[in-house]
């Protein structure tokens, strides 16, 4: 039998303060099971793109102060990936469902919003979304070599 | 994130960027790195060698900047990105909108021949 996939959940506050520890727990984690710096580097991305998102746009027109917003990350560690899990309470959303962002031909035409997701997108070689329970639940796969 | 201004033989400016590019690196040098730029209508090469890591808050930063010298009339340039960098600026195409020299001498030069 198999040992069980190292894991690691990290609840977040929903705030750059809180996405900065949760991006140096992640990487401790990682660099703790051998990850190298390359899907390293790639999960460190996914987070900061699909967390920005969800802290920038997710919770607008919701008091922090009376509905405190819920953010969750659980990584675990498989034999040739890393799967990300983002939990969060905020407004659904659906990455998969966004339009793509056109690559820019000239610096007027060069889009500024999206680029996140296209980000997410390349990086990932597995994208799974899902709203459950009033939650969004996006579990992104990152290739180990 | 911290930033180093220099002045580049051609009267140019050189702005040195040193660490993470991303929401919380961007947050912290974005002010400082807008009004150096835009204190004096110049050429600026933005030096990418000590950037360790780029997000998408990086790339608007990049693209803000070289918006605003077009719109005064002055050019943009990257230069020294280290593979991981180069990477993402490939994905998100801005290589093909912004030149993106090798290093310095190269970028003096761009700046120099045109």
């Amino acid at each position: 039998m198999r040992p069980p996939s190292p894991s690691l959940l990290i609840p977040l506050t929903a705030d750059v303060a809180g996405l900065e520890i949760a991006r140096l727990q992640a990487r401790q984690f990682l660099q703790n099971n051998a990850i190298d710096e390359h899907a390293l580097t790639a999960v460190e991305l996914v987070l900061e793109e699909a967390i920005t998102n969800i802290i920038r746009y997710g919770y607008e027109g919701r008091d922090p102060a009376e509905e405190p917003p819920v953010i969750e990350i659980d990584l675990q560690i498989d034999m040739d990936e890393v799967q990300v899990l983002i939990v969060d309470d905020a407004k659904a959303f659906d990455p998969l469902d966004s339009g793509g962002v056109l690559l820019p031909e000239t610096l007027d035409d060069a889009q500024v919003g999206g680029l996140g997701l296209l980000m997410i997108r390349n990086t990932s070689s597995g994208m799974v979304y899902e709203r459950r329970d009033g939650h969004n639940r996006l579990l992104l796969t990152i290739e180990r070599h | 994130m911290d930033i180093q201004l220099e002045d580049l033989n051609n009267g140019a400016l050189c702005v040195v960027l040193l660490g993470r590019l991303d929401t919380v690196g961007v947050d912290r040098i974005e002010a400082t790195v807008t009004s150096a730029v835009a204190a004096q209508p110049r050429d600026v090469a933005l030096d990418l060698d000590g950037v360790s890591f780029l997000a998408s808050m990086g790339v608007r930063l990049i693209i803000t900047l070289a918006r605003s010298q077009k719109a005064r009339g002055q050019r943009l340039v990257l230069f020294g990105a280290r593979p991981g960098v180069r990477a993402t600026l490939d994905m998100v195409a801005l290589d093909k909108i912004i030149p993106l020299l090798p290093d310095r001498a190269q970028a003096l030069a761009h700046l120099l021949s045109a």
